[in-house]
């Protein structure tokens, strides 16, 4: 008993031991890289397992709270949802103030903000909260909340190990692959959501962890739900440039519904939260009155996130017309319940627009253009795309999703085409993606990936000068070169030396070196050790930008010719360029 | 070790320290490792009672759907099997019911593109082509359905694949003989007899009524033929052979088949309109076979039936003659009553009658053919036979003979083409004429 006592004690001790980053980094300095890998292991598996439960409670409470088989009439239909709506409103006020929203923007302000920060507090609570108000009815997804679960089971495994902020702070990502994943079984949609959407670029540092943490929290969804693509259609094949003209269609149609949803929200949720504070306990039951009435006077489809439904649009179980009245519907229920504050996620609802949009679509050609060879299934798994890609504005994503969640490849033209229209239809009638305006409505200043995307970058050819500066062999004489210089009056000389690099000195750098040294000292041995860097032209032009503080201009390479000069660049040049732009 | 590789010597103390590191690290990844095993197993407890659970719950709505189904409730087995599916999704019997649901409460458009979406995912899926073929024969797209039909029995079948083609084709063929497509229905018969087993005496049997439906009598006698040469007596088989025969003009074999068929053993089963039915056709081949003036029977009964034949013909001329003439009477003058020729001289009122119709041209007028009375051509050649006819003048002259009894067919045939169809004995007479050769063709 008495050694354990002491052994839970060194045990307790060592618990305690909390290095600094800096001390830790001197101790094992290559500690936190590899750690950082085999957690996103961890992060993968425990993301995985977290989403997995989410997804069973969801169902659970589904069947618990609207029956097994909710069909329209069901009184239950009409005050489950309410009811569920002011239970989550007391507990989002009262207990989980931070399980408020989809989880998009809660991750990217974790990572842009709080240093990857998310509380086991705000993670229970998304699960409880948004478990609660999927199953209970409301028009909401599973995903966006997975997406935050993953980030803070990354956020409180990283803690736990005294990492750099550095690292803690791109741990969020890593479980928000992670917890995407896993909800939508298509790790390479959620790597590229996570790349597009939260960190807005290619990193390779994080890149790598992202990977494993997505295959890893998708091999723990799979080995519960199994490998099944989420929907499954036939392989579409196309007899010849034409039929693309009905999948363009399609993309047009959904850049104007992704605009209608986008003013709904973009209207309706700032207007909801500037209601007074007391009214945040009501709005979500007065939503959920609403999405139950839908419900129980013929659309119980828009209840929950309505996968099931998606699959019954793709083997065409309803007509046309009822399809287009399901994505409006829904994007009433999904406004009413979003903008309310009831946690969950815009994904799901987004799919479902656009599998309802593009079925109706399907059918509407199908019937009345007959000579078009058209699958119901192909055009709602292309419509699932073209609304994510409009509404969400992620164009990459959208289209590894739709394949991801097909198990398609077949159909990967018309996707391409018809995100590609929808985007841009978007694009040009919507200025802010959606996470963006909820972004601002919310106070907060994140970066915007879009704007990020498109951003022109400068590139050193666009500062680059001819040159118009004296050129000295390394082998010429102090004499010689001082003859020249005095000729030529200029304030700056370059060096070629004799191994193809090249030296950059100033006028007076020279006079003193020279002054130094005896007329016949070759200049190449009187030159310091170090030497100008080798840059090219379409580098980026701030890479040059730590190099002008030593060097006074730049000799800027021909990277065909190493050792021939394209031209300089000073930091006059470089400024100037900036200024410009 | 190998997360902690060392660059540069460390003191004593930092020795410690990176000790104390590594211990707390490994006791992170330990807790780590032992949390998410916990997780990992109360995951799989929470999974496997959900998944029990949709199990349990898809086979209660497939049930209920089912027993709607069975009680002709399709608008609730809908629901039932749609509730079936969300919980089994994929379930590829499931869907098939619900299209069959779709289908059966008359929401012919959704079955269609249900059961289209199905086969998108299952080409060639003989069930699925039937099911698509039924909707496309309700909503009258007779085309399509014929597509459709011939999809499912060249498709792919589970079980026993052979009898359900069958079975397809015999719909099939039932379909084209309601929309009158009877040259496409023999055809698919043909196929249907040769593909049909030998052992199985009820297809057989099927497909020769079926082949009866679509009026193809030949092939189905040979059916017949064929089922009554490993079972003589069966009374379906005799019974058909006997009606189709009878259909063919093959009196004696008609005869030959109804009698056997009547007496055979199980008659009394039999309903009783059916009976009554073979019965009377067989009547009536006995009574055709008597009028028949056979080669196969002496030359005096011949001569005998000639005569009884000739009596037949004649008078049956007479009749429709004077019928004729009076429908042609009361036309011209209503007022004017109408002339009776008594039947004991046929020969004779036939003379009076052409020689007060027929006017002769008038006097330079340009003669026109007038257009030839068939009855007027029948009773010339009737007269340009001797009045009265013995049979031994029949015995001796065959050419007479062979005259007289082509005589007799085409009164029967010309005076049902004039007077419409006669009834008795003429009307047999008129059978045997219109297939001569076949009457004792075995």
């Amino acid at each position: 008993m008495g050694t354990s006592g002491v052994d839970r004690a060194a045990v307790a001790a060592e618990r305690r031991y909390r290095p600094n980053p800096a001390e830790v980094e001197r101790l094992a300095p290559n500690r936190d890289e590899r750690l950082f890998l085999v957690l996103s292991i961890f992060i993968g598996i425990i993301s995985g397992l977290l989403v997995v439960c989410f997804r069973v409670a969801i169902s659970w409470i589904q069947v618990l709270t609207l029956g097994s088989s909710p069909h329209p009439g069901q009184l239950r239909l009409f005050f489950v949802p309410m009811g569920v709506g002011l239970l989550v409103a007391v507990l989002v006020q009262l207990v989980f103030p931070g399980a408020r929203g989809s989880g998009i923007n809660q991750t990217k302000a974790a990572l842009y903000i709080y240093n990857g920060y998310i509380s086991f507090k705000t993670v229970i609570g998304k699960f409880i909260t948004s478990a609660l108000s999927i199953g209970g009815g409301f028009s909401l997804g599973p995903e966006d909340p997975s997406l935050q679960i993953g980030a803070g089971v990354a956020s409180m495994v990283s803690r736990r190990l005294n990492l750099s902020r550095e690292r803690l702070r791109m741990f969020a990502p890593i479980g928000a692959a992670a917890g995407l994943a896993a909800a939508f079984n298509a790790p390479i949609s959620a790597i590229l959501f996570v790349v597009e959407e939260v960190i807005g670029r290619w990193s390779a540092a994080v890149l790598g962890s992202i990977v494993l943490s997505a295959i890893s929290s998708v091999v723990v969804a799979r080995w519960f739900w199994g490998a099944e693509p989420m929907f499954r259609i036939p392989s579409v094949t196309l007899k010849g440039p034409q039929e693309l003209l009905a999948y363009a269609v399609l993309g047009v149609a959904g850049g104007v519904a992704s605009l209608i949803f986008s003013k709904a929200l973009g209207y309706s949720r700032p207007r909801l939260r500037q209601l007074p504070r007391w009214t945040w306990y009501i709005q979500p039951p007065i939503a959920g009155l609403i999405v139950g009435a839908i419900a129980y006077f013929g659309a119980p489809q828009v209840m929950g996130p309505g996968y099931g439904v998606i699959d019954q649009a793709m083997h065409g179980q309803f007509t046309w017309k009822f399809l287009l009245a399901l994505a409006l519907l829904k994007i009433v229920a999904t406004t009413i319940s979003f903008s309310s504050g009831t946690p969950g996620g815009m994904f799901a609802p987004t799919l479902f627009i656009g599998a309802m949009l593009g079925a109706s679509i399907g059918t509407f050609e199908k019937i009345f253009f007959p000579s078009f060879p058209i699958s119901v299934g192909s055009y709602a798994l292309v419509g699932m795309g073209v609304l994510f890609a409009a509404f969400l504005r992620v164009p990459l994503t959208s289209v590894f999703m739709v394949l991801e969640v097909s198990g398609n490849y077949s159909i990967v033209l018309p996707v391409i085409l018809a995100n590609t229209i929808a985007y841009l239809v978007s694009r040009s009638l919507q200025p802010y993606p959606i996470f963006e305006t909820f972004t601002h409505q919310d106070g907060l200043d994140l970066p915007s990936m879009e704007e990020q995307r498109e951003e022109s970058v400068l590139h050193l050819e666009d500062a680059l000068r001819p040159v118009n500066v004296p050129i000295f062999p390394g082998g010429a004489t102090l004499q010689e070169v001082s003859a020249q210089l005095a000729a030529a009056d200029a304030p700056v000389l370059l060096v070629k030396l004799r191994d193809g690099s090249w030296y950059s000195m100033s006028r007076s750098e020279y006079t003193s070196m020279a002054a130094t040294q005896t007329p016949d000292t070759v200049l190449e041995r009187a030159l310091k050790p170090d030497r100008s860097p080798v840059l090219f032209p379409d580098m980026h032009l701030d890479s040059a930008i730590p190099y002008l503080a030593r060097w006074p201009v730049l000799p800027i390479q021909n990277r065909a010719s190493k050792g021939t000069l394209e031209g300089v660049v000073s930091l006059e040049d470089v400024l100037g360029r900036y200024q410009q732009q | 070790m190998s997360f902690f590789a060392v660059k540069s010597p460390l003191s004593a103390s930092d020795r410690i320290q990176r000790r104390r590191l590594i211990f707390s690290d490994g006791l992170a990844l330990i807790t780590l490792f032992a949390t998410t095993a916990l997780l990992a197993v109360l995951t799989n407890y929470l999974y496997q009672s959900y998944a029990s659970h949709q199990v349990e719950l898809a086979n209660r709505w497939l049930e209920r759907g089912q027993q709607a189904m069975r009680i002709g409730k399709p608008q609730v087995a809908i629901d039932a099997l749609s509730s079936a599916l969300a919980y089994a999704p994929g379930q590829r019997a499931i869907q098939i019911q619900l299209a069959e649901a779709l289908a059966s409460a008359g929401r012919l458009q959704e079955a269609a593109v249900y059961f289209n979406a199905l086969l998108e995912t299952q080409q060639g899926d003989g069930l699925i082509n039937l099911q698509l073929a039924r909707i496309a024969a309700r909503q009258g797209n007779e085309n399509q359905a014929i597509e459709d039909y011939q999809r499912a029995i060249y498709g792919s079948w589970e079980g026993d694949g052979y009898v359900r083609r069958r079975s397809v084709r015999l719909e099939l063929i039932n379909y084209l003989i309601a929309r009158q497509r009877l040259d496409q229905a023999r055809n698919e018969l043909l196929v249907a007899s040769g593909n049909a087993p030998d052992d199985d005496i009820t297809v057989q049997l099927d497909i020769a009524r079926t082949m009866e439906k679509a009026q193809d009598p030949s092939d189905a006698l040979t059916l017949y033929k064929k089922i009554l040469r490993h079972h003589a007596s069966l009374r379906e088989a005799l019974d058909g052979a006997g009606r189709t025969a009878f259909q063919l003009g093959h009196y004696l074999q008609a005869k030959r088949y109804l009698a056997h068929g009547l007496e055979g053993p199980g008659v009394d089963q039999e309903p009783p309109a059916a009976i009554a039915q073979s019965r009377d056709r067989l009547a009536e081949a006995t009574r055709l076979m008597q009028l028949y003036p056979s080669s196969r029977v002496g030359l005096g009964e011949r001569s005998n039936r000639i005569l009884e034949d000739r009596k037949l013909a004649m008078a049956r001329l007479a009749e429709c003659t004077q019928d004729k003439a009076a429908a042609k009477d009361s036309a011209a003058a209503p007022q004017s009553a109408p002339s009776s020729t008594p039947r004991s001289n046929p020969l004779a009122s036939l003379a009076s009658h052409f020689s007060r119709h027929t006017t002769p041209p008038a006097q330079n007028q340009p003669v026109a053919a007038p257009p030839v009375d068939p009855l007027q051509a029948l009773a010339e050649r009737w007269q340009q036979l001797p009045a009265k006819i013995s049979a031994t003048a029949l015995e001796k002259d065959p050419e007479l003979t062979q005259t007289q009894i082509q005589l007799i067919y085409d009164t029967e045939v010309v005076t049902q083409t004039v007077c419409g169809a006669p009834a008795g004995d003429d009307a047999l007479l008129l059978r045997i004429a219109q297939t001569p050769n076949q009457v004792e063709q075995e």
